[in-house]
Parts: structure tokens; sequence; C-alpha cells
């Protein structure tokens, strides 16, 4: 047996709670995600819902004729489809919006990404590069969203939402389609559901817009007495209090302490920065400089938060997700390498200052977590959607989990649930975290071991341990300053002071 | 002068069934059709939202 909504602690509320809430898609789904064994661009389920509609609404009519039980109309319940469809499109379209309006959808780029080629940005990275460049479009984009969405609640604003909706997220279903964004379903689901809203008003709009006449809309409001007004007054006024005023609170949370697509915990001070590679050194032989050296490393970036990047002159394995889902792990955000070529790899570290030691494990792993699991069917699901595991080469990591950190460091790094601000470690987070060792244990991703020296006030890194392949390494990192034309502004997410 | 205000919606509030206009049949059965389709695509069907929300 299930109950609706007993997993959330309503005391310590996450953004993503009621982001999930917001975020699903649906339909008939008994026969698979093909219709005749045709994917359909995603929208299969759309159209075997609409086979298993028109057929049990012919059936429905016939039954009614054979029972002699024909109506006249369907207002009342016309009038109710329309309350359930409003409220879907209001509550998800919002659940989308605050992500932008509290600009962390599409983050700022990291050193890392700003440290690869333009060229070996996948199509979808570069739009969502260049809206996240731009912080205050993004938040205009959030609230037109919000706005549309709000304006659903309302049975006398329902046009002008509906279709500020078709025009926003009829462009973002283009977007998706032009740059490969994946989730063409889900901002298509909002133009349908804005389309059948609109039904009432096409003839009205046609004789007022085209032909330049008069016009009235006609529509049917039941009327309700008194105690039923009552729980309709309140039902709406929670739902106002809770998706327009708590999501805006928790969203804000999750903007200033922990934006869900990048790493939340603050990176090493004296790391931060972009470096050159003045000496590679494995087992103990040199690699001087070459651009085509597929084993050195290139360059490198400590991020402000807890990442390494380098990079290496040879393909790798692209991770094709967009970077989102609900990951709390920051190991487990990986807007630092999807849809990012070049040879960038990012490793998220953990530190030990009382033995200058840094424990890196890879952000990229052959079997990606499942993500958006509420959001099932048309929903976006992340990689899993187009992954087939049965493709997936698998190399073991060659430093076990067990090796990695010894227990002692381990008691010293104390729990990382706690890295972010207080206000930041809600209940969905400090749950996921009680279970982070299991899953990591299942998890197959490469790991290293370096102690580092710092030099020169930071100016200089050296690197000395042994790397993913138990080779011995010695890196030397000399920092560079980088004076990139673009900067963040004012509206920069998280806290890494 | 005064302004007239003109309402743009007419407000059909609760009339007895009586009264209500009839709707052609195709209105009938495209409304049955759609009101299964977007019931189905509007409420959520996976049970990972009523257990994991």
């Amino acid at each position: 047996m299930v109950y609706p909504c007993v997993n959330i602690d309503w005391w310590n509320l996450d953004y993503r709670d009621l982001y999930d809430i917001c975020r699903f898609g649906s339909g008939v789904n008994y026969f698979g995600t093909t219709t005749f064994g045709a994917r359909l661009l995603g929208y299969s389920i759309w159209v075997n819902t609409l086979i298993f509609a028109t057929i049990a609404g012919l059936l429905w009519t016939l039954i009614v004729k054979i029972l002699k039980r024909e109506r006249k109309e369907y207002e009342r319940l016309y009038y109710w489809l329309n309350v359930i469809v409003r409220y879907r499109a209001g509550l998800g379209i919002i659940g989308f919006g605050f992500t932008k309006l509290f600009p962390v959808q599409m983050p700022y780029p990291s050193l890392g990404l700003l440290d690869t080629d333009y060229g070996d940005l996948t199509a979808q990275k570069i739009f969502w590069l260049s809206f996240g460049i731009v912080p205050w479009y993004q938040v205009f984009a959030g609230v037109l969203e919000v706005g549309a969405g709000a304006l659903l609640f309302f049975r006398r604003t329902v046009a002008i939402g509906a279709a500020l909706l078709v025009g926003a997220l009829g462009a973002i279903v283009v977007v998706n389609f032009a740059y490969d964004g994946g989730v063409h379903v889900y901002s298509s689901y909002f133009v349908l559901l804005s389309l059948f809203l609109l039904v009432p008003y096409y003839k009205p709009f046609y004789k007022v817009f085209v032909k330049e006449i008069p016009a009235q809309v006609s529509l049917f409001f039941p009327v309700f007495a008194t105690p039923l007004q009552v729980v309709r007054y309140s039902l709406k006024a929670l739902t106002i209090f809770l998706f327009i005023g708590v999501f805006f609170y928790l969203q804000y949370l999750d903007f200033r302490y922990d934006p869900y697509k990048q790493p939340s915990t603050a990176g090493y001070k004296a790391f931060r920065g972009n470096y050159a590679v003045s000496e590679f050194k494995l087992n103990g032989v040199e690699h001087p400089y070459d651009p085509l050296d597929t084993v050195r490393w290139q360059s490198a970036t400590f991020e402000k938060w807890s990442t390494l990047t380098f990079k290496v002159h040879r393909p790798l394995p692209l991770d094709l997700s967009n970077g989102g889902g609900d990951p709390k792990r920051d190991v487990n955000r990986t807007f630092e390498i999807s849809g990012v070529a070049g040879g960038q790899r990012a490793f998220h570290y953990y530190i030990d200052t009382v033995t200058q030691t840094l424990y890196l494990e890879d952000k990229y792993k052959p079997i990606p977590d499942e993500r958006n699991k509420t959001a099932d069917s048309g929903g976006d699901r992340g990689v899993r959607n187009y992954i087939s595991l049965n493709d997936v080469k698998i190399y073991g990591p060659t430093i076990s989990l067990e090796e990695w950190i010894p227990a002692e460091v381990k008691r010293r790094l104390g729990n990382e649930a706690d890295y972010v601000h207080p206000k930041a470690r809600t209940t969905r987070r400090l749950r996921e975290f009680a279970k982070a060792d299991e899953l990591a244990k299942r998890e197959i991703r490469q790991r290293f071991v370096v102690r580092y020296t710092i030099q020169n006030d930071g100016e200089r890194v050296i690197l000395r341990g042994v790397d993913e392949n138990r080779d011995s390494l010695y890196v030397v990192l000399d920092r560079v300053k980088k004076d990139y034309k673009i900067s963040p502004g004012k509206l920069v997410a998280g806290q890494y002071e | 002068m005064s302004k007239k205000k003109i309402d743009t919606a007419v407000i059909n509030h609760d009339t007895s069934y009586v009264d209500r206009k009839q709707w052609p049949q195709w209105q009938r059965i495209l409304f049955r059709i759609s009101f299964i389709f977007f019931i189905l695509i509007a409420i959520p069907n996976n049970p990972h939202w009523y257990t994991h929300v």
C-alpha cells in the first residue's frame, strides 16, 4: 500500500521535494515505449494513450447508446477536466520555472568548461552555457514560466497563462530539437495542455484578431454551496502558499547554498585556479610538453568547489546527459563533464589537510545513476533513457573503495552531508548520504590518491601519488592567469567561501 | 458620459440540466476521448511518484 506524500519531511523541506511533486510524465505505458515498434522520437506514449483513449471513448459512446443513457452535454465534467489540466500544467511549469528564476538550471561555466575548446562541446552544452553566462536572461525566463503557471490557477486568467505557455514552451520544444537537448517531450507536454485549455477561446480569438468583430467567450462555472466554496478557496490558498511562497524560499536556499547542478562543497582555497602542466612524470619517465602526447596532462584546473579537472589528448567516452537530475553527492553532479569532449576529465576530491592528501574519484562512470525517478514516462530520466547497459564496456577500478581512503582518514573527513550550510542540510540530503556508502560500493568509477605540496603561495602545486592505473604520478602545476571576456556578474550560485 | 462595461466572457453559472444547450454528437464523442486522454496524461501513474514523493 502506498500513501501519497508520506516520504516528504514537511518540516525540513528540500526544493526537490516540491519539484518532484510537479515533475512527472504519465500516460498509457503498459504497451512499452514504442508504437508498433517505433519510438516516435519519444512521443509514442502520447500516441499509445491517444489510441487507448479513442477506443475507450468510442466504447463509452456505444455503452451509453445501448443503455439509452445519452447525455445532452458534459459541461460540468469539462469544467473539472479543465481544473485538473490547469493545475497539472500550472504546477509543472512553476517547478521548472523556479530553477531558472533563481538561475541554477543552466550554471555559469566552471573553469574546466572554460578551458574546453568550443568545438569539443555538444550543441546541447553550448546552448545551456550560452544561457548560463547571462543569468539575468535565465531569471527572465523563470519569471515568465512561474508567472504563466500562476495565471493558470485563476479561471479568468487561463487564456493569458495558456497563451504565454504555448509561446514560451513552444520555443523550448524547438530549442530541444535544434540543439538535441533531450527534453522535447516534456516541454511539448505543456504546449499540448495549454492548447487544450485554449479550446473555448479559439473561435472568439479568430473573430477578434482575424475578422475584427466583437466576440464573447462562453464559459461554464458551477455554483458551489458555501461549505464547498470554503474548501475550494482553502485548497487554492494552500496550493499558492506551498508552490509559490514556500517553493520560492526553498529555491532561494538551493541557489544560495546548494545549486543542484554544481557541487556544493567548497574547494581548497589555496588551489583554486587554472594551471599549466610544467612537468609530468609517469612511472619516473618524463613526458615533456607535447600537445599530442596521449598520457600527459595538457592543462589542469582546481574549481572553487571540490573538483580537479585535467585535459588529456585522447578520446574518452562522453556523458550525454544534460547534467541535471537530483543527486546530492558532489561526485554525482556531472554538469562539468556532460556534453564535454576534448579529453576533459573531472575528478571530485576529498582533502585531508593533515597528511596533505587528495582522494580523487572520476565524475564519469560507465553506468550512470537513474535520475528523476518520480518523473517516469514522458519525463526525463537522464542517461538511462538512451543507454543500453549491454553496450557499456566496463573496466573495474584498479583501486577499490576500501583501499582508496583509510578508515582513519575517513573519520577525519567527517560526514559529507554536513559540508554545506546548515540551511541546506535537508532531510532529503541527510537520507541520501545515509545510503551513500552502500550505493558507492555498487558504483564503477576510477579513483586515485596524490599527496600535494603548495609552493610560492599557491603559484605552484606539486602532486605525487599513484594514478588510476596504479602508475606512479608526478605532476608540477604552475598557476596561469586566464583573462576571460565573460564574467559571472552578481548573480552567483552557491557558497564557496 | 458614463462608460458601459462590456464583459468579454459569458459565464454560464450552473443552470438546471434541462436548460443547458445540447452538444452535437461529434462534440460529445470528442469530449469522451479527450477526457480519457487528458486524465491519463495529467495524473501520475507511476508508483514511484506516490512512494518517492
